[in-house]
């Protein structure tokens, strides 16, 4: 099946530092993909490659391609909010605080489509019913509205575009356990409803293994591993991803002891960046940059001999 | 609404009686005698007792502040001591043209200092961003009598374009006579189809509000640009260009949106110095308005009109800042009128 997202050696530089540094990923049409990884190792950056809204200052290279159009090299508003929208981290900051969510609704239909405003009020009620949100809602503005019902209103609102990739950053980490699951359960349903592809951009591995098909795991920029979600996250080869399960908290686990990765993200320019970090680190690790194999970017994957 | 319409109502009554006051305290401890301005330079003593009589100046302060009180409020306002008419009547001849002077001011304060604003937001540290701050610090920093004079020497005398002062060129109230409906020249002959008169009108109104917008139109560009900055920043303004709305949507429509409630909070503290700006500049340009009029009230320490102008600006001051304070609580749901 052709890709509906390829992203080759995707490389974003802000200034001086390199916050990703050749990442590539596939998104199939339908498919859910798991970008995962600490805070700051790139995911959030990715998305917003793939979308033409990298931050002022930021220059990116490499490839992205997203339904047969050249996102780094075109124009990227060919496709954005057409072909690809994104559901961002933080519900509360994420909607223009002085209009109505009916107002900001009608300023993207009406964008899209030239619609009237009757014909957008229309729409709008119509995707809010989608993510089980009453009518009125149109009228609230966004203080009006919880952390959840925000999030739905961002997901019908991406819905209101037709994508045929979405990108879901954090969805669900702003909000309390509870809602996350209603949020997660929507999006999917609604993603097997319309059909659309999900990059999922989650450092929740227990999420990731959930809904995804695949998963890719960032560290440091660079893609540490990836593969099936089941097959990486029940069977890492990496060692970051093993560290990174062995950091879940576990119920079952003996009481007052939290598991957590030594050391903290390094950006060496030559060897592996995990290796500082790493328990099996050998002497080639400081030396060479691992080459991706197998989906594994490990000298020794599976462990040390 | 209701409730803080009649909070700020009461308040605002304070602030005017403290007004008052203070207006009458200053104009019965200022050494020059009213009764002398009155009747004039040769005022013999008895005519000055006789008069301190009729103006009741021989009661006691708190009376006398209290009939000051009554008559203001039931509209007798005294009589002017240079023209010797009612000081409300006069006020009332020359309101029109003040207001038609500062209403066109400030529109065109707001519109271009708005506009300047953003453009310079959008091309920041470009040299139309250095261009757009020269010219608002030289409108904020320029006196307005300079900048009057100024305007005059380059547009009337060097170029020749504008007419030098007044509301009307002197033939047009012959030639094209304006029907008076409103007192504000422009509307009334735009209302009769007077379009000779019109242009006449708006001519002469360029060059003394111009010179009146400078420093609000400074002010609200030099906000608008800090504030767009900021605003264009922000995450709501990246989910609108994730979902696909053009460049000028996002500037014009959702970032300026969010822009305005600053922009109009300081623009709302402009307008009480540009209630005094037209002070200077209806002297300079010899606009027959209340301006005009307060100047020539204290050259001739005409007491009932000085202390009739400064109570109307008073009065102005805080329906503005009631006016301001409604608007800035229907740009900002987040804000109430509390
Ligand atoms: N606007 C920016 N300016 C400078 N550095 C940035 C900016 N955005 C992100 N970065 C840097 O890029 C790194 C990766 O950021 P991000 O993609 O947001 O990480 P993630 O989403 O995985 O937490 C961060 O460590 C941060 O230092
Ligand atoms: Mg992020």
């Amino acid at each position: 099946m052709s890709d509906l997202l390829s992203v080759e050696d995707l490389e974003v530089s802000i200034g001086a530092v390199r916050p990703v540094r050749g990442v590539s990923l596939r998104v199939a049409p339908g498919e859910i993909v798991g970008v995962v990884g600490e805070t700051g190792c790139g995911k959030t950056l990715t998305g917003l490659a793939v979308l033409g809204l990298l931050p002022p200052g930021a220059r990116a290279s490499g490839r992205v391609v997203l339904g047969g159009d050249d996102v780094l090299g075109g124009d990227p508003r060919a496709v954005r909010g057409r072909k690809v929208t994104m559901v961002f981290q933080n519900p509360g900051t994420a909607f223009d605080p002085v209009t109505t969510i009916g107002g900001q609704f009608a300023r993207v239909l009406r964008a899209h489509t030239g619609c009237s405003r009757r014909a957008a009020r229309a729409r709008a009620a119509e995707l809010l019913t989608a993510v089980e949100l009453p009518e009125r809602v149109l009228d609230n503005y966004p203080h009006q509205l919880s952390g959840g019902m925000l999030q739905r209103c961002m997901i019908a609102l991406a819905l209101s575009c037709e994508p045929s990739l979405v990108i879901a950053d954090e969805a669900t980490t702003a909000l309390d356990v509870t809602v996350a699951r209603q949020i997660l359960r929507l999006l999917l349903r609604l993603q097997r409803e319309h059909g659309f592809g999900v990059m999922f951009v989650t450092h929740n591995l227990a999420e990731a293994r959930d809904i995804c098909d695949r998963v890719y795991v960032l560290y440091a920029g660079r893609v540490a591993e990836e593969g099936m979600a089941h097959a990486v996250l029940d069977r890492p080869r990496h060692p970051y991803t093993r560290a990174l399960l062995a950091a879940l908290p576990r119920l079952d686990a003996p009481r007052g002891r939290l598991a957590s990765i030594p050391g903290s993200v390094s950006h060496a320019e030559v060897g592996c960046s995990f290796a500082e970090r790493c328990p099996d680190a050998k002497d080639v690790c400081r030396a060479e940059t691992p080459p991706a194999h197998d989906g594994v970017a490990c000298h020794f994957p599976g462990g040390a001999p | 609404m209701i409730r803080f319409l009649m909070r700020r109502a009461a308040t605002s009554a304070l602030v005017l009686l403290g007004v008052m006051l203070a207006t009458f305290l200053l104009a019965r401890v200022v050494p020059a005698s009213p009764a002398v301005a009155y009747i004039g330079p040769k005022a013999q003593p008895e005519d000055i007792a006789r008069v301190e009589r009729e103006l009741g100046l021989d009661q006691p302060l708190h009376i006398q502040f209290w009939n000051y009180l009554t008559d203001m409020l039931t509209g007798d306002w005294g009589d002017s001591i240079g023209t010797k008419q009612p000081v409300l009547g006069e006020i009332g001849e020359r309101l029109p043209a003040t207001f038609e002077l500062l209403a066109v001011a400030m529109a065109a304060a707001v519109l271009v200092g708005v506009v300047l604003g953003v453009v310079a937001a959008r091309r920041k540290h470009t040299k139309l961003d250095h261009l757009i701050r020269l010219l608002s610090i030289g409108g904020v920093s320029m006196p307005a009598f300079w900048l009057g004079l100024l305007l005059q020497v380059v547009f009337v005398r060097a170029l020749g374009l504008l007419p030098p002062t007044g509301r009307l060129g002197p033939d047009t109230p012959f030639t094209y006579p304006i029907t008076e409906l409103t007192g504000l020249y422009t509307v009334d002959a735009l209302l009769t189809g007077n379009t000779a008169a019109l242009g006449d009108a708006v001519l002469h109104l360029i060059l003394p509000a111009a010179t009146l917008a400078a420093y609000p139109a400074g002010v609200v560009a030099r906000m608008t640009r800090a504030t767009m900055i900021e605003m264009l920043a922000q995450d709501h303004v990246r989910t609108a260009r994730a979902y696909g709305l053009s460049e000028r949507t996002v500037t014009w429509r959702v970032a300026l949106r969010g822009a305005l409630p600053p922009v109009t909070t300081v623009f709302g503290l402009t307008l009480a110095y540009s209630l005094t700006g037209t002070f200077f500049v209806e002297v300079v340009f010899n606009w027959p308005g209340l301006g005009q009029f307060a100047a020539q009230a204290l050259l001739n320490v005409d007491y009932p009109a000085i202390m009739g102008v400064t109570v109307l600006g008073a009065v102005g001051y805080v329906l503005v800042n009631l006016v301001v304070d409604v608007v800035q609580a229907r740009l900002d749901p987040r804000v109430g009128l509390a």
